[in-house]
């Protein structure tokens, strides 16, 4: 049953066709009487009926506009004609947008045409609001694009910001940058790396190193190190070394060539990057450092040899026998010239440590005599401390070295100073080469001392280490003894072990290494790293 | 028969106190303190041993040790170089140039005596 809410605009002149309708119509709803078109445009502006019933009045144009208008005040059209209205007239009707159609004096045709235009409208309006809703969703979706379109935008910017960035960093550092793309391509090469390289960028880029016409040495070691490292893809990450390369004219030029394996977020391998550093300042720096300390040496060491060399000799009676006190002062002076050339020997290797290239100089020796060379030193301390010093040569196994003597005393003399330095009054330091399971030979020095503290064992090699203990701290030193000794010993294929607990003593050994007769135990093949 | 060394060295401190020790242990001594009255002296006496020093006035230990070893008259002398300096790889080096042996100063007398002893009769 249709409510009264139903507002209706009846555009009727006809009062006979009013009188016709007027129940049917107000039975629907209130309803505003017009007498025309153009009334109803007029009433239109300012209402907003459900529906508008339209009599045939006025011509094709005005009830179009009519149509129109209800259109869009939301109002459906119902038509009314009679009996002589044509086809062409109803189909008109509908051309306007009529939802419904009646005849003037079909009550009952009226009142089904107003239900069905109501219903109809109900769908219109439904349609309208869905689409309004539609609408405004579709301008949230543009705004919120809009938006998203601009944060791409502006990441964008930042990206090619950071790229450039990076770029210009890479074009203006000083070192030469070389990368090679997984599959072996060049895809960077930075102004510094053309320069030194000997070619352009936009030459290489897209080669193979080995594809490149430039530098030939500097090209032969960047191959040379990047098949290594392509190679052993499982093992080493990065290798480094410094290579002699002639430079164009100039003299002899140092170069460090740093070769990294690069993987990307996947950890996956995405390439190979090479930085080439020009290290040649600090190596000829370095070169002049030690022309400077082996002169320093020389000069040292010719008087400390005159004062050794006579006071030896007298000591040990060759010039004649010595009384009592005689003999106590010449030991003395021959004493102090030992620590005096053990002193020197420290400032000189002191010296030469940021070079690190220990064991370079190789020979073969006698173990047992180089063992007597490596506890001398330390016997008049030893008794001065009240120290034993336990060694003894007839007990050292029979065997040839072969290694660097010099540093490798070092190395065993570093082992037995700190032993005896850290003994206590009364203590006892052994010093012993033994034959081990695997057949090599363990150097091992042993006190009875204060120990080291497990959590230390590794920290106590490191540069400048030292144990801060009430106890040891008047010791003094540079706690750089046991990080030479180590280097040397890593040096020489082996590693020094600590076995030792808080107030238990000390053991430091390490495998001694030993001269191989060519042809024998190929396994024994140690790959020293620059 | 007495055996000969002959010391080729610019200090004259150092051939004092060496010459000491090796007549103690019944060697003759000569000496020359310059790489070329080195070489001459060599020539002359045939002796049957050299320390060489390296840090010398004129030519240097190495140049003196080139031409000791080129030359037929002296070639077969065992040389020993004998020096206070650091140099790098200095026993590869010494080896490499033909010298027979590579001593430090300062040094323990016996040891240079022990050395000398197995170079001579190295020889011999």
């Amino acid at each position: 049953m249709p409510s009264a809410a139903y507002r209706v605009l009846a555009v009727l002149e006809d009062e006979a066709h009013r009188r016709g309708i007027v129940e049917a119509l107000e039975s629907f709803g209130s309803v505003d009487w017009v007498a025309g078109p153009d009334e109803a445009l007029d009433f239109l502006e300012h209402a907003a009926p459900h529906v508008v019933v339209l009599g045939p009045e006025g011509d094709g144009a005005s009830r179009m506009a009519v149509a129109s208008a209800a259109a869009r005040a939301s109002a459906v059209v119902l038509c009314l004609g009679t009996d002589d209205t044509t086809q062409d007239q109803r189909d008109e009707a509908l051309a306007l947008g009529a939802r419904a159609w009646a005849r003037l004096d079909d009550r009952d045709g009226i009142r089904d045409g107003l239900a069905r235009a109501v219903e109809a409208r109900r769908s219109i309006v439904g349609r309208r609001e869905d689409y309004r809703r539609v609408q405004f969703q579709y301008e949230q979706l543009k705004e919120l694009s809009a938006r998203q379109s601009r944060s791409f935008q502006e990441s964008q910017e930042t990206f090619y910001l950071d790229l450039s960035r990076m770029m210009t960093i890479i074009g203006n550092i000083m070192d030469g940058i070389l990368f090679v793309d997984g599959k072996g391509s060049i895809s960077l090469l930075n102004p510094v790396a053309e320069d030194m390289l000997g070619v352009k960028a936009f030459l290489a880029i897209g080669k193979t190193l080995d594809q490149l016409e430039g530098s030939d040495e500097l090209l032969a070691a960047l191959t040379a190190d990047h098949a290594r490292l392509t190679e052993q893809s499982n093992g080493k990450k990065e290798i480094q070394r410094t290579v002699e390369v002639h430079h164009g004219d100039q003299d002899l030029v140092y170069l460090r060539l740093q070769t990294i394996m690069v993987r990307d977020y996947r950890g996956e391998d995405a390439g190979v990057l090479s930085v080439i550093k020009d290290v040649t300042t600090e190596h000829k720096s370095d070169q002049l450092k030690n022309q400077y300390l082996s002169i320093v040496a020389h000069e040292l060491r010719t008087p400390l040899t005159g004062i050794k060399t006579f006071s030896t000799m007298m000591a040990k009676g060759r010039l004649g026998d010595l009384n009592e006190q005689q003999q106590r002062v010449v030991d003395s002076i021959r004493e102090q010239s030992l620590r005096l050339e053990h002193q020197i020997d420290k400032l000189i290797n002191l010296g030469h440590l940021e070079s690190e290239n220990y064991g370079q100089d190789l020979e073969e020796f006698d173990l047992r005599e180089f063992m007597v060379t490596v506890t001398a030193p330390f016997e008049q301390p030893a008794k001065d401390r009240k120290v034993e010093l336990r060694f003894d040569v007839h007990l050292v196994p029979d065997v040839q070295l072969a290694a660097d003597r010099t540093d490798l005393r070092r190395a065993c003399q570093a082992l037995v100073e700190n032993a005896v330095k850290f003994a206590r009054d009364g203590g006892v330091v052994e010093v012993r080469v033994d034959e081990d399971a695997e057949g090599g030979f363990q150097f091992s020095v042993s006190d009875n001392g204060i120990g080291v503290d497990p959590r230390y064992h590794r920290r106590i090699f490191e540069k400048f280490f030292q144990v801060e203990d009430p106890l040891t701290r008047h010791h003094g030193g540079a706690g750089l003894g046991l990080f030479v000794a180590q280097g040397i010993v890593q040096a020489h294929g082996s590693q020094i072990r600590v076995d030792s607990s808080l107030g238990d003593g000390a053991t430091f050994s390490f495998a001694l290494p030993v001269h191989i007769e060519a042809g024998a135990a190929d396994d024994e093949l140690i790959e020293a790293e620059s | 028969m007495e055996r000969t060394v002959l010391i080729i060295e610019d200090e004259k401190l150092i051939i004092v106190s060496t010459q000491m020790v090796l007549e103690a242990a019944g060697f003759r001594v000569e000496s020359a303190i310059n790489g070329e009255e080195g070489i001459a002296q060599a020539k002359a006496i045939n002796p049957d041993l050299i320390l060489l020093d390296i840090m010398m006035p004129g030519i240097d230990g190495w140049e003196t040790l080139t031409r000791l070893k080129r030359d037929a008259d002296t070639a077969s002398i065992p040389v020993i170089i004998f020096t206070a300096r650091e140099h790098a790889r200095g026993h590869q080096k010494s080896t490499e140039m033909g010298a027979a042996d590579y001593f430090r100063k300062p040094f323990e007398p016996d040891e240079l005596i022990d050395l000398v002893e197995r170079h001579v009769s190295q020889q011999a």
